[in-house]
């Protein structure tokens, strides 16, 4: 190679050049014949289209994982905090004082709706307790006739869970058979105002109703939302469970290692869950129909 | 390129009978062959018409780009929208939010009531249904009953209290009314004042009548409706005495003929007739024989077993005729002596047969007499009964009740009393319009011009409305509380589900301002004080009544009357016939000659779509095809092909004049059915209204105008000719048409008696099972593997049901439709459509062959096959004449309702290829109406053409506004009201998605997740038996659907799939239909002319 001239690309001119920088300037000088007038590509344009190419393909490709990830459910909708007319607090209510989730969402055991409470049911106690509270003022105006806010109109509270039109859910099926309350809304007697905690899309229902183990608990533990399956007395729940079915412990427990627990130590939510499910016969129905009709 | 698969054809086997659906089909036209090989109708998949000029690719292009943009606007505003819960602030009792409730109710109709059991949600009634505890009716509806719920929403409903045409609000029409109207009239004492009135039961109403008189004695009441049987209302009283009616209670009857009565379907008698009469048709066990002699097809006619086709004018004369069989010669004497032609065009053989059957049958026999029939035949008839027996207290099939009512004169006498000034101000509460259904006679038009002052109380602001000088909107019976008794006189409170919705008042609401006010009331009365809810003040009347009415603890017996929906023992009691019936002094008006090409009778029929006219505001009831001319939106001029030919009517849809013997003439398109007596022409009333609402306005035409008097629905005489005009007619005959395939099944008692009784061995396989291609089944191959829903795999112990495949081992559903039983009425059509959210398309689209009804309603007719010059499976063409040769006098009719048959091995959803439908593990063929997207191909694989497809956004739209562009308002003006019928556990389709009969799965749910809660912590989660019914099943008047769990060995249904009539349909295809069928039994007279004919079923079967 020493000795030979650099090899510099050559100005192209009439009859030379790159092929991009010809066909650039053929395009530009069409008809004229004149092309230095028409120069103004520098050469490092040649690549750009493929360039811009690289750079569209990633930003894509960057935007389509994006999408797929956080415009889900999984992100859109959980954490879904609105503000209510009254901040009701469920950290206070359920939480510190302790009532059951049944005495304002009473019809859950009946029905497919878990009602939000009728406004006497607030007023059943706050006609006594905190009756000048600034928060309660809505409540006030619903249903004491004596206030002088007083407007009769119901409270609009904010809803926060919602499923597709054509998703039929049912309540009472589920809290009467064994999915407790904090499955699908999390720890609500921890929040002071509530959010949605799970996602609730069709493949996080399908999850439990392939695998109901991962939810069954006792019945009377429903609405305990601390409940912890490893703090469950072993004993007493083999022997509660085997009275209820009218079996021997001791077959129970060869039926739960048959399935590959040890039955020993503390109690694991697999091990409840899928002894209760297979002594209440418990089978989710994952047709189509069982949800949309 | 679409495959064809030409399934094999069956044997012809003579003596035996071919199916066909329309002419067009029998003659296997060209036309008939083109709509049938397409998966849709022509024109229902492709853009034409306004369509195509709407949607060019210019206003595409532009919609596109508005709705980008409008994209963008929308991404500004990424939050959530909030939707709120509104809680009431004091619980209401016995509502849960989420469940419906139930409440008894009853819908009155004119001559009694259908004991109902509502279904509310959250306080909006949703659905009716028959009242399984009523002691008379057990369950059942009609189609009428079901649709009423739609009058409720109706968004046409008359809203509005107005003067003189002018809206005023409530309380300033009611302060004006008072001084207008009230207060003269209770000065006055009700002189120179008259009521029209509808026909009622209701005894609250006829208690405050006659207290009305009391205080205003100057008050005269009247009745009218269009399709009162006043005839025999007038018999009834000279035959049995006043305030008695004949009550037939037909499963007591072992034969019946009926005589123009369409007791089956529109001119009801008696109670639940229809199931009665499925109790009785039970093959094997004494059947009941019906026979029918009328002039055109009706659903009793369908399900006879002797049908003779005679103009109705001349079945006087066959009544005749049957007395003097039946010695009743000398009362009959002066009709006999004018019979004129009739002993020689009258089967004589026919008469005598059917004369010595109803002789052998003493006290178990019966006959029945239409309501349009002159006062003679209904007379007549009770001589007859009388002689037969049927009348001995409450064991005969004829009882005579004691209703104590007081027959009301007519629209005639009241238009006479107005036109000489005795009447001036007159108030209107009939349902019917009289100043577009009142009789020439009556020349109501001139007598209304004369009134001082017309008040109207209507739940439609009709013609009578708008000429009103107070127009009331009227209360729906869902809205108001009232009471009914039923024809033998069980009472029953109509309860409201619902406060009036437009302010409407009750009829009794209107009679109680009538009277005079006490003075301390007077002020609240005014309107001073209202409460903020009025308290219907129906409710004090109807309780008052209702103490009068028992004995013992009234209020136990109200709270009883209540809950059961009707009141224990109300019963009216039994009359006792006097020995020998009273001279009858027949007026022998002069018996008409038998029409003829220039004298064409013309009968005036209630309509199916819309009764008297009353209903020609309801889209539901427009839009289901009539049970027989299966025509939709229209009423037309039904005649013979001899009556076509006669006239030179070539094609269905061409105009014709009607012109009336007094010069009256109407134009309404001619429509060609089998099965109709020569040079008679059938017409429904009810169409041509101008003041129908948005849905009715320009259905169909009026013939109201050949009413000359009242009560004369058969005009003789007429002149009929063709006008040159066309009309579009949309007739659904051949809309989903399975191709002549021995889909229908019928065979005589004889056959049953033969194969099934005394049969052995696979014998039973003869009378319906092998019939068609069934007899021939090749091995079934199947290409993929499918669960087994009743055994367990054998080469796997102790596998579950089903294998690997998920089955349901407490459920498994199916269906059985009993064909005996069905005639074809709609009512499970309708009931289908309330509970599953089903839209009307309008009669554009029906022309397009996009109705969306989940059970279409097939209807066949038969003829026996020719032996010379058939073709395969067609019967004989005579060469040049250009129709069939059937034969009107042999033909017969069947009905059979066709859904969704839930495939074990479901064609459609192999096809699917976004598996929006698939099984469900309890054998539901089921749709995920969100996952589908329109590609139609499981409408293309389903042999039995049981899917629809939303071409349009039917459920948001009205029918005019199909096609404007995606960006036009989505609803139409005032579609709000309607939206409250929606079941709310039926998703709404939407545009672009197939839908189908899912065996009402919301209802399955919902008693499988009760059980599963009742269950808490058992196994025993199985859907307690017959606790789960489909809409449809609830809705049959004949009880011919049967619905159950057939891994319940308890449930009825396995029974019913073991009966040696059940069949499938398509069986040889391999599909394992969930849904079967009990073909039909007649039960020939086989001493009757022509019985070898009846019933002998299709080709194939041996």
């Amino acid at each position: 190679m020493i000795g030979e001239a650099p090899k510099v690309h050559p100005r192209p001119g009439p009859h030379g050049g790159n092929k991009h920088g010809k066909t650039l300037v053929k395009f530009f000088t069409r008809g004229t014949g004149d092309w230095d007038m028409g120069n103004f590509f520098p050469r490092w344009t040649n690549l750009l289209p493929l360039k811009i190419l690289f750079a569209i393909f990633l930003v894509a490709t960057g935007l389509a994982a994006a999408v797929a990830t956080y415009w889900t459910k999984g992100y859109s909708v959980v954490g879904y905090q609105p503000d209510q007319p009254i901040p009701f607090d469920h950290s206070l209510h359920a939480g510190q004082l302790g009532m059951d989730c049944r005495y304002c969402h009473s019809h859950v055991e009946r029905s497919s709706h878990a009602n939000v409470p009728n406004a006497q049911t607030c007023w059943n106690c706050h006609s006594q307790i905190r009756t000048n509270s600034e928060k309660l003022v809505p409540l006030r105006a619903a249903m004491d006739e004596s206030y002088a806010g007083y407007t009769g109109k119901p409270i609009e509270w904010v809803r926060i869970h919602k499923l597709g039109d054509y998703a039929y859910f049912n309540h009472s099926v589920h809290v009467n058979r064994g999915v407790s309350c904090v499955s699908c809304h999390g720890k609500i007697n921890e929040m002071k105002v509530v959010w949605q905690d799970k996602s609730q899309t069709m493949g996080w229902c399908l999850d439990c109703h392939r695998n109901p183990a991962t939810a069954l608990r006792p019945l009377d533990q429903i609405t305990n939302l601390n409940w912890r399956a490893e703090e469950s007395d072993r004993e007493s729940f083999y022997a509660a469970l085997a009275h209820q079915t009218g079996t021997k412990v001791a077959d129970l427990e060869k039926r739960a290692q048959e399935r590959g627990f040890e039955t020993k130590g503390p109690l694991t939510q697999k091990e409840i869950g899928s002894q209760l499910k297979e002594a209440w016969g418990v089978h989710p129905p994952e047709s189509c129909s069982a949800c949309h009709r | 390129m679409k495959r064809k698969w030409h399934h094999p054809e069956a044997e012809l086997e003579s003596g035996k009978r071919v199916y066909w659906r329309s002419y067009d089909e029998l003659q296997d036209t060209p036309e008939f062959r083109e709509w049938l090989e397409r998966e849709f109708p022509r024109g229902a998949a492709e853009v034409s018409g306004s369509e195509a000029d709407e949607n060019t690719r210019r206003s595409f292009l532009k919609y596109m780009g508005a709705s980008a943009s409008l994209a963008g606007l929308g991404l500004a505003g990424c939050r959530r929208p909030d939707q709120f819960i509104i809680p009431f602030n004091k619980h209401v009792e016995e509502q849960i939010p989420g469940r419906p409730l139930y409440y008894s109710s009853a819908r009155p109709v004119a001559e009694g009531c259908i004991p109902l059991v509502v279904t509310t949600y959250e306080g909006r009634p949703t659905k009716v249904e028959g009242n399984r505890l009523h002691p008379e009716w057990k369950g059942g509806s009609d189609v009428f009953t079901q649709a009423s719920i739609l009058d409720l929403y109706d968004p046409d409903r008359s809203a509005a209290f107005r003067k003189e045409g002018e809206v005023l609000g409530a309380d300033r029409f009611l302060e004006e009314f008072e001084k207008g109207f009230l207060e003269p009239f209770r000065a006055a004492k009700g002189a120179k004042s008259a009521l029209l009135v509808g026909a009622s039961t209701s005894p609250t109403r006829d208690r405050l009548i006659s207290e009305l008189f009391k205080v205003s004695p100057g008050l005269q009441v009247f009745e009218y409706e269009p399709l009162l049987s006043l005839a025999r209302r007038q018999a009834d009283a000279r035959l049995w005495g006043d305030g008695v009616s004949a009550v037939p209670v037909i499963d007591k009857a072992d034969r019946i003929l009926a005589l123009d009565a369409d007791f089956l379907g529109l001119d009801p008698q008696g109670e639940s007739s229809n199931a009665r009469w499925a109790a009785r048709r039970s093959p094997g066990k004494a059947m009941a024989r019906l026979y029918v002699v009328e002039p055109a097809f009706t659903l009793t006619g369908g399900v006879a077993d002797h049908r003779m086709r005679l103009a109705s004018s001349q079945v006087i004369k066959f009544a005749v005729l049957l007395a003097e069989q039946l010695g009743l010669a000398s009362q009959v004497a002066p009709l006999a002596a004018k019979l004129g032609l009739a002993r020689e065009l009258i089967d004589a053989g026919w008469v005598k047969e059917c004369a010595a059957d109803l002789q052998s049958k003493k006290g178990r026999s019966l006959v029945l007499v239409g309501s349009r029939q002159p006062v003679e035949v209904h007379q007549i008839a009770g001589l007859i009964n009388q002689a037969l027996g049927a009348i001995q207290g409450a064991s005969g099939p004829l009882q005579l009740v004691r209703h104590g009512r007081k027959p009301l004169p007519g629209i005639e006498s009241l238009a006479a009393a107005i036109r000489s000034g005795a009447v001036e101000n007159l108030v209107v509460t009939t349902p019917s319009d009289p100043l577009y259904d009142a009789p020439a006679s009556a020349k109501w038009g001139e007598s209304v011009a004369k009134l001082k002052s017309l008040v109207h109380l209507g739940v439609r602001h009709n013609a009578t409305g708008r000429r009103a000088t107070w127009h009331i909107p009227g209360a729906h019976y869902l809205e108001s509380w009232g009471d009914v008794r039923s024809a033998t006189g069980v009472l029953s409170i109509v309860q409201p589900m619902i406060q009036p919705l437009f302010g409407g008042w009750s009829e009794l609401h209107l009679l109680l301002k009538l009277f005079p006010v006490p003075a301390a009331s007077a002020t609240a009365a005014a309107g001073g004080g209202a409460p903020a809810i009025a308290e219907d003040p129906g409710y004090t009347a109807v309780r008052d009544t209702f103490a009068t009415l028992v004995k013992g603890d009234k209020e136990l017996a109200w709270g009883l009357a209540l809950r059961d929906g009707f009141s224990k023992g109300s019963k009216n009691p039994l009359a006792v016939p006097a020995a020998a019936p009273a001279a009858l002094g027949f007026e022998a008006s002069a018996l008409a000659d038998f029409p003829g090409p220039d004298a064409i009778e013309v009968v005036l029929t209630p309509s199916s779509h819309v009764w008297d006219g009353r209903f020609i505001n309801n889209s539901w009831l427009q839009e289901v095809p009539d049970p027989i001319s299966k025509l939709t939106w229209d009423n037309a001029a039904l005649m013979s092909l001899a009556t076509a030919d006669a006239l030179g009517v070539t094609h269905d849809g061409q105009l014709i004049s009607i012109k009336g013997a007094d010069g009256v003439s109407v134009e309404v398109p001619a429509f060609r059915l089998p099965g109709q007596a020569d040079f008679t022409i059938q017409v429904e009333l009810g169409y041509g209204q101008e003041a129908a609402g948005r849905v009715g306005e320009g259905t169909g035409f009026n013939v109201y105008p050949l009413l000359r008097k009242e009560g004369a629905l058969i005009c003789t005489g007429a002149k009929v000719e063709r006008t040159g005009g066309k009309y579009a007619l949309a007739p659904t005959a051949i809309h989903w048409s399975m191709e002549g395939r021995a889909i229908v099944r019928e065979n005589t008692a004889a056959a049953y008696e033969e194969f099934v009784v005394k049969g052995h061995g696979e014998d039973w396989k003869n009378f319906s099972y092998n019939q068609g291609m069934d007899g021939h089944i090749p091995p079934n191959i199947p290409l993929y593997e499918g669960p087994d829903y009743f055994r367990p795999n054998k080469d796997q112990q102790g596998a579950p049901l089903g294998g690997r495949f998920t089955v349901d081992e407490n459920h498994q559903w199916g269906m059985t439709i009993d064909l005996n039983t069905c005639i074809g009425c709609n009512a499970c059509t309708i009931a289908c459509q309330a509970e599953n959210n089903i839209p009307v398309v309008g009669k554009e689209q029906v022309i397009n062959g996009r109705e969306m009804h989940w059970i279409r309603m097939d209807r066949y007719f038969s003829s026996p096959r020719e032996k010379a010059g058939m073709t395969a499976q067609r019967v004989y063409v005579p060469e040049g004449r250009g129709r069939p040769a059937h034969d009107d006098d042999t033909v017969e009719m069947l009905t059979q309702p066709v859904a969704c048959v839930h495939c074990e091995y479901a064609p459609c959803e192999t096809v699917c290829p976004v598996n929006a439908t698939v099984h469900s593990d309890d054998g539901l063929n089921s749709m995920a109406y969100n996952r589908c997207i329109g590609t139609r191909y499981c409408a293309n694989n389903c042999p039995y053409k049981a899917r629809r497809f939303n071409y349009f956004d039917y459920n948001k739209r009205r029918t005019s506004d199909f096609y404007l562009g995606p960006l036009a308002p989505a609803e139409g003006l005032g579609m709000t009201s309607l939206k409250l019928q929606k079941n709310p556990n039926v998703t709404v389709r939407m545009r672009g998605v197939i839908e189908k009969c899912t065996y009402c799965v919301q209802r399955l749910q919902s008693a499988k997740i009760d059980a599963k809660a009742k269950a808490r912590d058992s196994r025993d989660v199985m859907v307690p038996t017959g606790s789960v019914t489909t809409a449809c099943q609830d809705a049959c008047p004949s009880r011919a659907i049967s619905f159950g769990n057939l891994r319940d060995a308890k449930d009825p249904i396995v029974k019913l799939k073991e009966d040696p009539r059940n069949y499938d349909l398509l069986k040889y295809i391999g599909t394992r239909p969930r849904t079967s069928y009990l073909a039909r039994v007649r039960n020939p007279n086989p001493k009757m002319p022509g019985a070898e004919h009846v019933g002998t079923g299709s080709f194939g079967g041996h």
